[in-house]
């Protein structure tokens, strides 16, 4: 398939020469061709790169054998309809002038550069908004660049008051001044967090109110920020795993797969058909687990307190059975790459069992007290309307993507570990209001349990790690006997495991959306750079354009639909 | 006698409450002043064993009316610096005492022309039969051009608020 | 005035105060031990005295004095102290004067003389009610008011134009209620309930006024600001709405006040639909001509009821895995036998009752106290019923709100009142 991409992109841009990476097609551009590029990729209908998923720059101050500028950003695009996955480098001369911003593509671009503006202190020339996003606005300097230091710390005081911001929004939607001071019209402005019980975490949502409507809102992020590319430059592949716990707290366990499955296959490693088979069991239990407290948690927020119980009671069942296979209730870490941390314990499929007919039954009865609810059908549906227009604009992935009726799905269109032999349906909705974006979630819980049990039947038996010497730990027999054995243990613990020099992305289904890995190696046993690719803080960046006109009590249910996991947002 | 000494309680605060409203310069504060002397006039009616009265003037002066003004009040979030400066407070004081001055001579001579004797309470007097079967016999005409006036009202409000919504 | 008088007056006064406080603790043991009955989980029952939990109605003393001792902030930025001060109090207060006129009891006859079972016998009635529910407004307005916090403006806000607008069909649904019954004074509406309509029916209001029973319920749960109405707290939007800047006890006169007024309602809507004191095909001189049949049912009634909640209680109150010298069983051990004891103590009373007092003034007595126990049963239910509601239903939407308001419930409360003026003009 990507054959053809490489095809269509020589026949568009004959002096442009595709390499392959992985899944990805990798052209590099000119800034001067840069719009130009975009753009065709974005309208063409042969291309059809519909959906921005990533933008991030790399820095390559300290990268060995560096030749030519010192920044480069990468765009990462997606054609959803026939799974073409395309990387886009550009280099940066001068960081100042930096490049033309494509935020008039692709409404994802928006945040995007500001993050990397935030993080690398590369402009974008004509971007509508561009400050900081994930750092505060006092902050000076940019961490992600290679001489800042990552011993240096800030302390910054001021909040940000984004009176300008919310008043340009306000302009855009033609309301002035005039209007403002009107005693009929005039508007309040209201903070919606970043402490209140329905940002579930730190999120600023900045309104301006007429009544009770929301005419115009602004969202201020990064009160979770702690900087987890930055320390991942300085930890080996494996010391990284327990960060990525942190991304998606919710579930856990899926990013610790997503980012091993990122490293195992730039290493070209094959894990055992039982690791493959764990990871698919754990990760759709996950998704189970972070759907459960997606639901509960709006449901709350819709003022039914009493399915939060049934949602969560089940899900803090599952607790026991996580914590007695990974020894740890949130934070599990139980992947390695290579494979799996260990083994499931003995008797393990009644343990799932018994728990996935708990959470069936709390499902059930949750949908009891909501599926023929009439409050409920008021409340979400036609409210908070995401067009997949505007859904694939802003990059939104995952069941929030799929809810305005776009079935795009990496387990179904880019199949890994099996999942192409086993039975399962996506659910998509068809208006993408929040009464959908609850529907998928509902009924995604029902089609990863069958997944589950499916993979239970046919789990082979076999080790879960790899038997290669490149990353896994040889036997302690040979550790304490042999030369070899030790010196591959310390060579392992202190260097890392080592990847080849190179650039690619991978991504992962999680329960989210499209949780993607962006790594530069230079061949040791650090990555040079790692980029998350977070679903949450794309579909935080299109967040406004669902509350617009829309009243709180629809803002707060919304918030809750999409599914904003701090963790990841801020990273 | 202890009547006399209620009578005496309520008519102060409702005096002191009406002060309030014209004296306080937060609009709130005037509400609140004014609730008083409504609820006073309301005590004053329970004195007269007028109990529709009584019900009726909480109900709908003291409960409903004042609690719309109080919502407005906080709805558009009215501070003494929204209110306009007011440099002829005097003159219109002045002007009102003049202007109410007659009217007063008036109700001084009501007050007086009294009967001294108390008479007996009829039967049943004030209570919310004997009222209502007095207003559809007696007061037809008169009660039915109120409400008709009530409701070309009601009818006015709504299309001067549905206008704005218009435009 | 003998002093039998001022006995029955003090006792009626203190019934209309006291039975609406020590119900705000049962109401919120109910809600708390209900909400975890609908939730699949246990609700509070850790806290003791001396091992003694009273299944969760411990945790009610400890809040209470948790609420007392924390501090008491009037915040920096409040400019007008007074309101603020005032509106927990006009809260609570306005939600138990409603009570003052609700009876509880048949007119009791003692001599030759009659005592109307209300704290403040008034004729006024239903109007008196109206009126307080009224000034329970001034309340929310003034605390979200004063507060100066937009999220208490908010609340203020929504619950203000909430009662406001709900206040219109419970009205109107009242009015139907009232054509009904001729009157407005509560005892008279009470009394009117003991009937029997056709010979068999007891002639409750829900039975003579089945659309508007649905209107008056849901407005009254409007006026309380409860699930699915309790879009003025609606904790998860607008944090906690007016009580938002409160602490400690005006904070809790808010929250008891919100549970007075939750007992008001209900009890009114007993009062208004369900036979208030009434025992069903039981009047008042049924029972008072029946007395003594009437109490040696009683006497074997209570056993009877004791046995299987004794029962009832050893089956729950055990701990599930071995504990030496368990002190669940030494709390039910203690339990059972307060049970047993107050049903001897009760039965020694029927006894002497029977043996040395029946008849006269005794049996008007006795007939009072079970109309009393019918009238909190009742009432006890239909707060159960608000319990079941918040913990079923999500709220609604603001806007939500006012459209059902105004375009549901006035039209078919304006419709029960045709509909109800066109039976009663053709039947009379």
């Amino acid at each position: 398939m990507t054959d053809t991409v490489s095809e269509k992109l020589r026949a568009l841009f004959p002096d442009i020469e595709p390499q392959k990476v992985l899944d990805a097609t990798v052209i590099d551009v000119e800034p001067e061709r840069l719009m130009v590029v975009m753009e065709r990729l974005k309208t063409y209908p042969d291309l059809d790169f519909s959906l921005l998923l990533d933008i991030t720059a790399v820095d390559y101050l300290t990268y060995p054998g560096q030749q030519g500028g010192r920044f480069r950003v990468v765009y990462t695009l997606r054609n959803w309809k026939r799974n073409w996955l395309l990387q886009v480098r550009t280099p940066v001369a001068d960081p100042e002038l930096g490049l033309p911003t494509v935020s008039g593509l692709w409404g994802a671009a928006d945040w995007a550069e500001r993050e990397v503006y935030d993080q690398y202190g590369i402009r974008f020339q004509g971007h509508p908004d561009l400050r900081r996003i994930l750092n505060h606005w006092q902050f000076e300097g940019h961490p992600l660049r290679k001489d800042y230091d990552i011993y240096k710390g800030q302390v910054c005081y001021e909040p940000d008051r984004l009176e300008k911001e919310i008043r340009a929004r306000l302009a855009a939607k033609g309301i002035d001044q005039s209007t403002m001071s009107d005693i009929n019209t005039e508007m309040m402005f209201l903070n919606l967090g970043p402490s209140h019980p329905a940002t579930h975490g730190a999120i600023r949502i900045f309104t301006a109110l007429d009544g009770e409507t929301i005419m115009a809102n602004v969202n201020e992020i990064g009160y979770l920020h702690r900087g987890f590319e930055k320390t991942a430059e300085n930890r080996t592949y494996n010391q990284i795993i327990p960060l990525t716990d942190r991304l998606n707290y919710c579930s856990a366990l899926m990013n610790n797969i997503a980012y091993v499955k990122a490293v195992e296959s730039w290493l070209g490693i094959e894990i055992t058909d039982r690791a493959m088979f764990m990871r698919v069991i754990l990760g759709e239990f996950f998704r189970v687990q972070d759907h459960l407290v997606c639901l509960a948690a709006n449901l709350v927020d819709m003022g039914g307190l009493t399915n939060y119980w049934y949602l969560y009671n089940e899900k803090e069942a599952s607790y026991d059975f996580i914590s007695r296979l990974t020894g740890a209730r949130l934070t599990s870490s139980f992947t390695r790459i290579g494979g799996m941390y260990r083994d499931f314990y003995e008797g393990w499929e009644a343990d799932l069992e018994r728990q996935l007919q708990a959470i069936e039954k709390g499902v059930n009865d949750s949908l009891k007290l909501v599926l023929q609810n009439r409050i409920v059908h008021d409340r979400t549906q036609g409210t908070c309307v995401l067009s997949p227009e505007k859904a694939l604009s802003y990059g939104y992935t995952g069941p929030n993507l799929r809810s305005t009726g776009i079935a795009f799905d990496l387990r179904k269109d880019n199949p890994y570990y099996h999942y192409d032999s086993f039975d399962f349906d996506i659910p998509i909705g068809s208006r993408g209001d929040i009464y959908d974006r609850i529907m998928v979630r509902f009924e995604e819980i029902f089609e990863s349990i069958k997944i589950i049990r499916q993979a239970v039947k046919r789990i082979p038996a076999g080790p879960v790690f790899v038997d290669d010497h490149r990353v896994a730990l040889p036997p302690k027999e040979q550790v304490y006997h042999k030369i070899e054995g030790l010196a591959n243990h310390f060579k392992l613990i202190f260097e890392g495991v080592k990847t080849p020099a190179g650039e690619w992305y991978d991504s992962y289904e999680a329960a989210n959306g499209e949780l993607g890995f962006h790594f530069v190696s230079d061949g040791s046993g650090t990555p040079y750079k790692l980029k998350v690719r977070p679903p949450c803080f794309y579909a935080m960046s299109g967040f406004h354009e669902m509350i617009e006109g829309e009243m709180i009590a629809d803002a707060i249910i919304n918030l809750g639909s999409i599914n904003i996991i701090g963790g990841e947002l801020d990273r | 006698m202890l009547a006399t000494y209620l009578f005496f309680g309520l008519a102060l605060l409702a005096v002191l409450g009406a002060l309030g409203l014209i004296l306080f310069k937060h609009p709130m504060n005037g509400a609140m002043s004014f609730v008083v002397t409504l609820i006073s006039l309301a005590g004053l009616y329970a004195l007269l064993s007028a109990k529709l009265i009584f019900a009726i003037q909480l109900i709908v002066y003291a409960g409903a009316i004042m609690s719309l003004i109080l919502f407005i009040i906080m709805f558009l979030n009215i501070q003494e610096r929204d209110l306009p400066i007011d440099s002829n407070r005097w003159f219109y004081l002045a002007g009102g005492i003049i202007v109410v001055a007659p009217i007063a001579g008036l109700m001084i001579k009501i007050a007086k022309s009294l009967p001294e004797e108390h008479p007996e309470l009829i039967d049943g007097f004030g209570d919310v039969k004997t009222v209502g079967h007095l207003l559809f016999t007696e007061w037809l005409l008169p009660f039915e051009i109120v409400s008709i006036l009530l409701l070309v009202a009601l009818v006015g409000a709504v299309v001067l608020a549905g206008k704005r919504g218009v435009n | 005035m003998s002093a039998l008088d001022i006995l029955i007056i003090l006792l009626r006064v203190a019934f209309g105060a006291f039975v609406p406080l020590s119900f705000v603790a049962v109401l919120v043991w109910m809600e708390r031990r209900g909400a975890a009955f609908f939730q699949d989980r246990a609700g509070p029952n850790r806290c003791n005295v001396y091992g003694i939990r009273a299944g969760g109605l411990i945790q009610n003393l400890a809040d209470g004095i948790k609420l007392i001792f924390k501090e008491d902030i009037v915040p920096g930025h409040i400019q007008h102290k007074l309101y603020f001060i005032l509106a927990p109090m006009l809260v609570f207060i306005t939600a138990l004067l409603c009570f003052a006129v609700i009876p509880f009891a048949d007119v009791l006859v003692l001599g030759d003389r009659e005592y109307v079972m209300q704290a403040v016998p008034m004729d006024v009635g239903i109007l008196w009610f109206l009126a307080v529910v009224g000034f329970g407004v001034y309340g929310i307005i003034l605390a979200g008011w004063s507060s100066h916090n937009k999220y208490g403006v908010l609340g203020g806000l929504r619950a203000a134009a909430q009662v406001i607008s709900y206040e219109i069909p419970m009205g109107l649904s009242l009015v139907s209620l009232l054509a009904v019954y001729g009157t407005v004074d509560l005892s008279a509406i009470a009394q009117y309930q003991g009937q029997l309509l056709f010979g068999f029916i007891p002639a409750w209001g829900f039975v003579l006024q089945p659309l508007g029973v649905i209107i008056f319920i849901v407005a009254a749960f409007a006026e309380t600001n409860r699930t699915p109405f309790d879009l003025a707290e609606g904790e998860s939007e607008i944090v906690a709405g007016y009580h938002v800047e409160y602490s400690s006890m005006k904070f809790a006169l808010f929250f008891m006040g919100e549970y007075v007024a939750m007992f008001v309602s209900s009890a009114l809507i007993v009062t208004l639909y369900f036979g208030s004191y009434q025992i069903p095909w039981l009047s008042t001189e049924t029972l008072v001509a029946h007395a003594r049949p009437v109490v040696i049912l009683l006497m074997i009634g209570l056993p009877v009821i004791a046995y299987f909640f004794a029962g009832w209680i050893k089956k729950n109150n055990r701990t599930h895995y071995y504990r030496a010298d368990d002190p669940r069983s030494r709390e039910t051990a203690i339990y059972v036998s307060l049970l047993w004891s107050l049903v001897v103590v009760l039965e020694v009373i029927l006894l002497i009752y029977l043996i040395f007092a029946a008849g006269g003034a005794a049996d008007r007595i006795l007939v009072l106290l079970l109309q009393i126990g019918s009238f909190l049963i009742k009432t006890f239910l239909m707060c159960f019923v608000y319990v079941w509601v918040r913990w079923t239903l999500p709220r609604f939407r603001y806007d939500q709100l006012q459209k059902i308001g105004w375009e549901k419930m006035l039209p078919l409360a304006l419709l029960n009142i045709f509909i109800t003026g066109a039976i009663i003009v053709s039947f009379s």
